[in-house]
């Protein structure tokens, strides 16, 4: 090597080494993360990242213990149409579960559909689950799901709720980022409409506060935002794969509110990007402040410990 | 001839379990997991005789009555050999009998009073004259049934669509819940290895009841009188066993070599041999070769029609004794049961008033009326406006309607279950017929295994890519009705569950509110009915499907009819006010 090149490329490593790290997260604070949104990456290898930042899977799953999974797995669509969650990122999160010592791994939604075992498979959830060791479960039979109450809620006071959902050890919420008709934007606290069984029953009564109130109910460990597509319009089922974007971005926060809020300002800006479906403001998404109300979790992102990281 | 008799037999029961256990299959698929050849290259559904015959007029081609066809020539060869090798009804009769009479032959129970009893009584057949004239009567009504369109009416007596009843109408549900059963206390233990069923597998109760019914009378008479239904009642039987008549060959009996020891007519299932006269009526015999294995002289022998050879040879009192036989069978006495049979049939048939028969309150509303638009039939005690719609692939309520012989077959391949055997819904001339209870769920929308199954003709084959646009009904929805108006707050269930985009939220109400109401694009509407099962409004649904007459292909939504175009941009204008731009220039998160 001539003198001049190892001079360039010592001082070039030197420069990029410190200052890249510090440049791609200025706003971090000390400590380990509430959130961590992460951009520029396949689905999986986000994930790998995003979990690294966070302390790892073994900050929330212990050895012995038994994890639910709740993706999207709601509409009978192939990946490319970001209706459902993507499937190699759940895949790796069952295989880091494993890996942290989870005895099971459980993954289940209750589809909007009869034809769930179809669902499972179009989606390519099964396959990504049953690879890495981890196991289905239908939401689709009516002996799965049993009454609860729900003393904090407002319009929501009891639901019959997937047996997995209850007491859970370990439940990591997976939704995927979308346009949602009723809604407007559908993410992390939408997403639990999966775990109970009688959902016309929310759209009858209030859908927002239901949505709300269903979230003063259900543990939750960890959310991990899939927002790799982002489906811009005709959500939440997608009528085309041109309407999902690869846009590349995951959030996995604990506080499943702020991940929501996050969420809906990412699915703004994609939408002002693409020129497609609405940029939606935060207040247009009424279940998100009707959470914040109940205490669920906050809105502020600035009170949490965010780290932003770009691969 | 012992020898041949005795392959024949075998290859006869091999045959017909083959056939059995392969068409079955389908009734117990409960995963609907079948693979596609069994569908496309062959499917033995094909081999049933009258769903051929329809298939043949439904598609006017010959072709498609493959199996219509070659029988009946068959039946000129051999005579009805169908009928023990391939009808399904007739070997689930044989299986039945076999079953009730197990006592009678079994080692362990034949020397029990039950065994005795029963070889006694109804193991031993015996001859019996030939009910010529109810064969006449029931093939008469069978023609008619098929000429006037009461095709329900001829799947009730015609021997396929009654193995279809039996099946689809309590084996297929029974079968279902037990899988249901069995998952559900598994998964009590948390052991999820057995899946449920999709949807809802059971049957309104009077179908049931008419399939048990069904079940229980072919199981009593054929104990008792073996094949007295294919010999009496059904259609087909009479039609082959008129060209068994003069089938080259046939089966009869040595006289040089018989001693009348009975055991042949002891065994006939068809109780068409008549060992004293040592005569056998070769229009009723179903050619099952039990006679022949039960000879000890081997005087029973499959030869050359006699009407083929000169009289005065050597099978000469056998062909006297037959035509001694035919004589009486034709006797002027059955004139009038023939005539009368005939005429009820024909007043049935003028009565029908082209408008359905089916009830629910919105049977005089103007829209019931026969048009292009909507199909007659509606549900008891729904809206008027929400009117059944038929199966994509069914073409028009016509087609279906004279096609159908309810045989149920489509009813147990629905993945969805949402088809379910009509009881009135398609009206009394409909009855069993499938209609699509969308109380129970919707039309799947990349499923189209009813048109794979159909064996009649009454749901065409449609692939899967033009079943997804064929439009069968459409969307009718009742703003006054839906939870956007009456409560003010989200809801759109009914656009998020349709499949083709044809429901468009449209602003409702105050900006501030920011409320969305859902306004169907008609053309686009497949009639799936996803929104009607999905709508949370009970009990009138705020969005109901209206079945259209004559199926159509759909329109696609494109972005030209969307009717709130400005949306995004007026949104984006506001947002631009608020300086969130300045968010967004940062670049890499807008958080």
């Amino acid at each position: 090597m001539k003198r001049r090149e190892f001079v360039t490329a010592i001082s070039t490593a030197a420069v990029a080494t410190p200052f890249g790290e510090l440049f791609a997260d200025t706003s971090s604070k000390a400590g380990t993360p509430d959130m961590v949104a992460v951009r520029n990456g396949e689905a999986a290898d986000m994930f790998e990242r995003g979990i690294a930042e966070m302390g790892g899977m073994g900050r929330f799953v212990k050895k012995g213990q038994k994890v639910v999974l709740k993706p999207n797995i709601g509409w009978d669509r192939p990946p490319e149409y970001g209706s459902n969650t993507n499937p190699e990122l759940v895949g790796r999160i069952v295989k880091h579960c494993f890996d942290a010592g989870a005895k099971e791994v459980l993954c289940f939604d209750r589809t909007c559909g009869e034809n769930w075992d179809e669902r499972y498979e179009i989606s390519g959830i099964k396959e990504a689950v049953e690879k890495n060791g981890g196991e289905m479960v239908t939401g689709q039979v009516s002996s799965m799901f049993v009454d609860q109450d729900i003393p904090r809620g407002v319009s929501l006071k009891h639901a019959r709720v997937h047996k997995l959902a209850v007491n859970p050890d370990v439940f990591i919420n997976i939704p995927v980022l979308k346009h949602h008709s009723g809604t407007k934007v559908t993410c992390a606290l939408k997403n639990y409409m999966g775990c109970i069984e009688d959902r016309p029953w929310w759209h009858k009564h209030n859908l927002p506060q239901c949505i709300a109130d269903f979230s003063t109910y259900q543990k939750t460990t960890l959310t991990i935002v899939d927002a790799y597509r982002v489906m811009l319009k005709a959500g939440p089922r997608g009528t085309s794969p041109d309407f999902a974007p690869v846009v590349k971005y995951q959030i996995i926060s604990t506080d499943i509110v702020a991940a929501d809020v996050a969420a809906v300002m990412l699915f703004a800006n994609v939408a002002r990007q693409f020129g497609m479906g609405v940029p939606y403001a935060l207040s247009d998404i009424k279940y998100i402040a009707a959470a914040v109300k109940l205490g669920v979790g906050t809105d502020n992102l600035s009170k949490l410990n965010v780290k932003r990281i770009s691969i | 001839m012992g020898k041949f008799f005795n392959i024949a037999k075998k290859f006869r029961v091999l045959t017909a379990l083959t056939v059995f256990c392969l068409v079955s299959a389908k009734f117990f698929d409960v995963y609907a997991s079948l693979p596609k050849a069994y569908y496309m290259y062959f499917n033995p559904i094909s081999t049933q005789f009258a769903p051929s015959l329809l298939k043949m007029l439904a598609f006017s081609s010959i072709a498609a009555g493959a199996a219509f066809v070659s029988f009946t020539a068959l039946a000129l060869l051999f005579g009805r050999a169908y009928c023990s090798f391939f009808c399904l009804f007739g070997i689930l009769m044989d299986v039945a009998r076999r079953i009730v009479l197990l006592p009678s032959f079994a080692p362990i129970l034949k020397e029990t009073r039950m065994g005795k009893f029963l070889g006694k009584r109804f193991a031993r057949q015996k001859f019996a004259a030939a009910h010529n004239a109810t064969r006449a009567i029931f093939l008469g009504i069978a023609i008619f049934a098929l000429a006037f369109g009461y095709t329900s009416l001829f799947g009730f007596i015609e021997p396929y669509s009654l193995y279809g009843k039996i099946m689809g109408g309590a084996v297929h549900p029974a079968a279902c819940i037990a899988v249901n059963e069995t998952s559900q206390i598994l998964y009590s233990f948390e052991n999820f290895s057995v899946r449920p069923v999709n949807g809802d597998p059971t049957i309104p109760l009077a179908a049931f009841a008419v399939s048990l019914i069904i079940l229980a009378a072919i199981t009593a008479v054929s104990a008792a009188r073996g094949r007295l239904y294919c010999n009496t009642v059904c259609p087909v039987g009479a039609f082959l066993g008129f060209f068994a008549k003069f089938s080259l060959f046939k089966i009869s009996i040595d006289s040089e070599k018989c001693v009348s020891c009975g055991m042949c007519e002891r065994n006939c299932k068809a109780q068409c041999i008549d060992s004293k006269n040592k005569a056998v009526d070769f229009t009723r015999c179903v050619l099952c070769f039990n006679c022949a294995g039960h000879c000890p002289k081997e005087a029973v022998v499959f030869s050359i029609n006699p009407i083929f050879k000169r009289a005065g040879k050597s099978h000469s009192d056998t062909a006297k004794a037959e035509r001694a036989q035919s004589r009486i069978s034709a006797t002027r006495r059955s004139f009038p049961k023939i005539i009368l049979g005939l005429s009820a049939v024909l007043c049935a048939a003028a009565r029908r008033d082209g408008r359905g028969m089916g009830f629910g309150r919105g049977r005089r509303h103007p829209e019931s009326e026969m048009s292009d638009e909507t199909t007659p039939f509606g549900m008891p005690g729904a809206r008027p406006d929400k009117r059944l719609a038929m199966p994509p692939g069914a073409q028009s309520v016509e087609n279906f309607t004279e096609h159908c012989t309810a045989c149920q077959l489509c009813t147990a391949a629905c993945k969805a279950h949402i088809l379910k055997p009509s009881v009135g819904e398609l009206g009394l001339s409909g009855l069993m017929q499938p209609f699509m209870d969308f109380r129970r769920g919707y039309c799947i929308h990349n499923c189209h295994d009813c048109s794979k199954v159909c064996p009649t003709g009454a749901i065409k084959f449609i692939s899967n890519n033009e079943k997804r646009h064929t439009k069968i009904g459409t969307a009718v929805f009742i703003r006054r009705l839906c939870v956007v108006k009456t409560d003010g707050t989200d809801c759109a269930a009914c656009a998020e569950h349709c499949p083709v985009h044809a429901i468009e939220m449209l602003p409702f109400g105050r900006r501030e509110e920011s409320l969305y109401i859902p306004h169907v694009h008609s053309e686009v509407c497949i009639g799936c009915g996803a929104c009607e099962f999905i709508c949370p409004v009970q009990p009138h649904k705020a969005i109901v499907v209206r079945g259209i007459r004559k199926h159509r292909k759909a329109a696609v939504f494109d972005e030209s009819m969307r009717l709130y175009k400005s949306e995004a941009n007026s949104k984006n204008a506001r947002k631009t006010d608020n300086s969130e731009k300045g968010k967004t220039a940062t670049g890499d998160f807008p958080f």
